[in-house]
């Protein structure tokens, strides 16, 4: 996606004087920044000289009278800076800082108003004109009070940089201005941000479904492992054929037939070949998934590299923004970018834009006092904020920090109570860390504080929605006097998502890691009611964790639990839920593949992704999900339903019986005496038959055999008792060996009730499986 | 062809009496184990291949023979015929970009209602999955599989319009070239339907299918994606 010619050529000549216009302003803003801090030397001037001396060589190819005139006046003003024949005050900057965004206004003209002279910018360039030139004539003696161009609110919001990482990063300093008859205007070798708006959608949605098929091909090479085994099963029944064909062959040697020796001798001689070819097959194939799996990881690794752009190509707008607010109020303030070539992953970025945005502006009109307080305060009399960007722990760290005047935290603590979000009880109590939660909670502001106008918590809520969205977190400290300082983690890519994946009504959901709190695996009868509504306790802390089905949040209809239920507990604080899930799979790293342009905003969904196995996966917005739950326990309909199905056992269902036995008539005959009750009754023919089954679905009775084949009665029954999940099933023993040990030794493996079958009747089984579970519908046990 | 005179075939061969087409007790199988590879069996086959034409059946092939082939028929457009329950119905072929294997679906939280399946994994893409049964009321309840042949379930992936959709069907018959002009509407009560997605009834040797109207399935798939 580098700009070749090709590329190029499909521009006209206003297009490349528009890119390489931003390109040249963007060097321009930079260095005029530098220069109003001090910071900027003599090569800086250089560079910004050459930039305005590039656009007016470029304006005037394209014919662009006024956009030529005010780079001209631009390039003059600096040279004569360069020259020590005049001094750029902050005054002079506002006005060159005033041409450069007249200069891009003019630039991004539709081509029919570019060339016209009475365009609506005509006055303003007059006066910048006059300004520009004033500035150059007398120096420093009348500080022209040119209109420094009002700034748009909305800075050409960054276009989200290169589409491609081979673009080399922008380039500090093109190389010197073109000369004027060169027939393109385009002498800068990678105009880096293409993008008048529209093309800088289109490369993401080309990249998802690139990063779509690498991860699939990633899928389909890992899929080859499990071929390649079967491969080298193979081989092993080959070895023992051929074994037995050696074996085959000495016997007819030690016999003697000629006819027999000879036959033998045939199939050994077509057999030997068989050996070397499956263990080549099974050498390229062991290669070819190698191969396979390098490339497909190599170039899934690609495909995500081409999704980052450079931190500094995302928030180049930022200083600018901070200078021209500082200014307006009357303060002095400068950013510090650290970490400008950290790579972020373009989307993150450009959704991190506004609320960096809001912590920028936070910092300038909340944190920093005005200069002369500053001094007082034995701080430098401008203000800095420090921008970083990192990466640390496979994490990505966002970093605002400001040494103006922090925030009181006893004054959150007074605002906290008066807002009646913490308890006066509790209020002494809490630390500083968790005082500045509270500026994160929307609305919470500590305007209402006597005779200040002061509001740092405005707009907190938004930044930390915000982060919560792309699965990250924010915390903020402050050092009373001394500064505030935001901290912004975030997944490195949006693409790949860490997640839990549950089952939910017998379908693949996930959850991103970030928003799980815990995953517990209670027992059913562990399950407390308050009011109708299920909660558990939580072991060491002894917090009440409210529980709510999954499957009726999401309405996919009833499930019933098991002996155990399985929780994912989520939200944070009073908004705290353990969402019951049917099962817990374990934490997969998703390739996340975008619902929204198919089906929009869905309820409770925040993307797909798909499973090792190629079936879609579900993964859920935490957050909108938290909200769902909160809505429906309001109704309070959702809970009901919740709360059926979350109980240990469902009216509607009836209860399920599996019965082991070896003998088809003592099998059939349980059977049928437990289904004319109503109990919906299984089959298996011995312990491993009876096992497998047990593993597979819900059952709330066992009745087995003791004497049966592969495995008997009493090593089900221990098997059952030490899995996790089937360990409380109730197991009844119905077997001939009606002596005492043989019941002592049954009841000790762990069965619930032992049945001779000698004292075998209808009555007995059907009383005491009554007894066990209950009837088969229902609650009631009589 | 199907009408013409076929030499009777000689039912009393011995192959069918006592051979491996009869009851096996010819005492000459004991040796040959196959009727093919007795020499009864070659030389019935040589007199078959050199049995004399009568002059009915040679007339017959005359007059069949003379017969002016019927004009081409001209097709100037062609559907993807396939099988939903018991109806056969048919897509411009500019509209189906693959048939894929089935594949299971995932059903979308509170979206469990409509003909809306959910989504499913075309090669590696999530599409999502409409039921045509549903949206169209066909009945699929107790259809017998179909005599005769195999008949296998496919997803047929749609692109209309922005979108792309994928439609489980129960077999994919293929493409059917018909005549756009010679498109007969459907039955006056299927046509009065409350969506009517039906544009017309085509049809070509093999098979007659109902062709959607795309202009009225667009919308309504679209529809159910919000």
């Amino acid at each position: 996606m580098s700009m070749d010619d090709e590329d190029l050529s499909r521009f006209s000549m206003l297009d490349l004087f528009r890119m390489e216009t931003r390109e040249q302003m963007r060097v321009l803003t930079d260095g005029l920044l530098q220069l109003e801090q001090g910071a900027a030397d003599a090569a800086m001037l250089e560079s910004m000289m050459r930039a305005a001396h590039s656009v007016k060589g470029a304006a005037a190819i394209v014919g662009l009278d006024p956009a030529l005139r005010l780079a001209h006046a631009m390039e003059d003003v600096l040279v004569a800076a360069q020259e020590g024949r005049t001094q750029l005050d902050p005054d002079a900057v506002d006005v060159l800082l005033g041409a450069v965004d007249l200069l891009q206004q003019l630039a991004d003209l539709p081509e029919s108003d570019a060339g016209g002279a009475d365009t609506p910018h005509g006055a303003r360039l007059a006066d910048l004109l006059a300004a520009l030139a004033e500035l150059r004539e007398s120096p420093r003696t009348a500080t022209p009070k040119a209109p420094p161009a009002p700034r748009p609110p909305s800075p050409p919001p960054a276009p989200p940089a290169p589409p491609a990482p081979p673009a080399p990063p922008a380039p500090p300093a093109p190389p010197a201005a073109p000369a004027m008859p060169s027939p393109a205007p385009a002498p800068s070798p990678a105009p880096a941000p293409v993008a008048p708006a529209a093309p800088a959608i289109a490369p993401a949605t080309g990249s998802d479904e690139l990063a779509t098929l690498a991860s699939q091909a990633r899928l389909h090479a890992g899929q080859l492992r499990p071929w390649i085994a079967s491969l080298q099963r193979y081989k092993r029944h080959q070895r023992g054929v051929f074994e037995a064909l050696d074996q085959l062959q000495d016997a007819i040697r030690t016999m003697g037939d000629p006819h027999l020796a000879e036959l033998a001798q045939l199939a050994a001689d077509r057999a030997a070949p068989l050996r070397d070819d499956l263990h080549r097959t099974i050498r390229d194939a062991e290669n070819y998934e190698r191969q396979a799996l390098n490339v497909s990881t190599r170039l899934a690794d690609e495909v995500l590299a081409l999704r980052m752009c450079r931190f500094a190509d995302g928030v180049h707008g930022l200083p600018r923004m901070v200078r021209d607010l500082a200014r307006g109020l009357g303060k002095d303030v400068r950013v510090e970018i650290d970490g400008a070539d950290t790579l972020v992953d373009r989307a993150v970025l450009a959704r991190m834009e506004a609320p960096l945005n809001q912590l920028l502006r936070n910092a300038v009109d909340h944190g920093m006092e005005h200069p002369d307080e500053r001094v007082a305060a034995g701080k430098p009399a401008h203000g800095t904020i420090r921008l970083q960007a990192r990466h640390r722990g496979g994490m990505l760290a966002l970093e605002v920090a400001d040494d103006g005047g922090g925030v009181d935290p006893e004054r959150i603590r007074a605002a906290a109570v008066r807002r009646q979000v913490a308890a006066p009880a509790f209020a002494p109590e809490l630390s500083q860390a968790e005082l500045m939660e509270f500026l994160f909670l929307p609305g919470f502001s500590l305007k209402d504080s006597a005779n200040e106008i002061s509001g740092r918590g405005v707009g907190l809520d938004v930044v930390q929605e915000a982060v919560r969205r792309l699965n990250g977190t924010v915390r903020t400290e402050s050092t009373l006097g001394a500064g505030f300082r935001t901290v912004i983690t975030l997944p490195l890519t949006q693409s790949i998502v860490r997640a839990l994946v549950v089952d939910v009504a017998g379908e693949a959901y996930a959850l991103p890691i970030a928003r799980v709190e815990r995953v517990l695996r209670v027992p059913a009868a562990d399950v407390l009611t308050l009011q109708g509504r299920q909660y558990i306790t939580v072991g060491d802390t002894g917090e009440q964790l409210g529980l709510v089905a999954a499957s009726q949040v999401l309405e996919l209809g009833e499930t019933v639990a098991g002996g155990d239920l399985a929780l994912v507990a989520i939200g944070t604080g009073r908004e705290r839920y353990g969402l019951v899930v049917d099962a817990v799979h374990g934490e997969q790293s998703l390739t996340v593949q975008p619902l929204e342009p198919t089906f929009g905003k869905l309820r409770d969904v925040a993307a797909a992704a798909l499973l090792d196995d190629g079936t879609p996966v579900l993964i859920l917005d935490v957050p909108d999900l938290v909200m769902s739950i909160g809505r429906l326990l309001d109704t309070g309909a959702a809970l009901r339903l919740g709360l059926q199905a979350a109980g240990p056992a469902d009216g509607a269902r009836a209860r399920r019986v599996l019965v082991v036995d070896d003998s088809l008539t003592v099998r059939e005959m349980q059977r049928k005496l437990l289904a004319a009750r109503g109990y919906h009754v299984d089959v298996a023919l011995d312990g491993l038959d009876g096992w497998n089954q047990l593993r597979a679905a819900d059952y709330d009775l066992v009745i087995t055999d003791i004497d049966m084949p592969r495995l008997d009665g009493i090593g089900l029954l221990e098997r059952i008792r030490h899995d996790p999940r089937l360990g409380r099933l109730p197991v009844m023993i119905v077997s001939y060996k009606d002596r005492p040990e043989d019941r002592t030794r049954g009841l000790e493996a762990g069965a619930d009730y032992y049945l001779a079958k000698g004292a075998f009747h209808d009555a007995t089984l059907l009383d005491a499986v009554r007894d066990l579970i209950g009837m088969a519908h229902g609650e009631t046990t009589t | 062809m199907k009408h013409l005179p076929i030499q009777e075939w000689n039912e009393d061969a011995c192959w069918r009496r006592i051979g491996v087409s009869g009851d096996r007790s010819c005492p000459e199988l004991a040796q040959h184990v196959h009727c093919r590879n007795c020499p009864v069996y070659a030389g019935a086959a040589q007199g078959n291949l050199q049995r004399p034409v009568d002059a009915a059946y040679r007339d017959a092939w005359a007059r069949e023979l003379a017969r002016p082939e019927p004009p081409p028929v001209h097709t100037d457009a062609a559907a993807l015929a396939f099988r939903v329950g018991r109806e056969w119905l048919a897509v411009p072929t500019a509209l189906a970009v693959e048939v894929a294997p089935l594949a299971p679906m995932h059903r979308l939280p509170h979206r469990s209602h409509d003909a809306l399946l959910g989504i499913v994994n075309v090669g590696g893409r999530l599409l999502p999955g409409v039921s045509l049964a549903r949206l169209m009321d066909v009945d699929t309840e107790g259809v017998p599989p179909p005599l005769g042949r195999h008949a296998f379930a496919r997803l047929l992936v749609l692109a209309l319009g922005a979108h792309r959709y994928a439609l489980p069907v129960d077999e994919v018959h293929g493409v059917l070239r018909h005549t756009a002009g010679a498109m007969r509407p459907p039955a006056a009560n299927i046509g009065r339907a409350p969506s009517p997605l039906v544009a017309g009834m085509i049809a070509d040797s093999a098979i007659e299918a109902a062709l959607l109207d795309t202009a009225q399935l667009q919308p309504q798939l679209e529809a159910l994606l919000r």
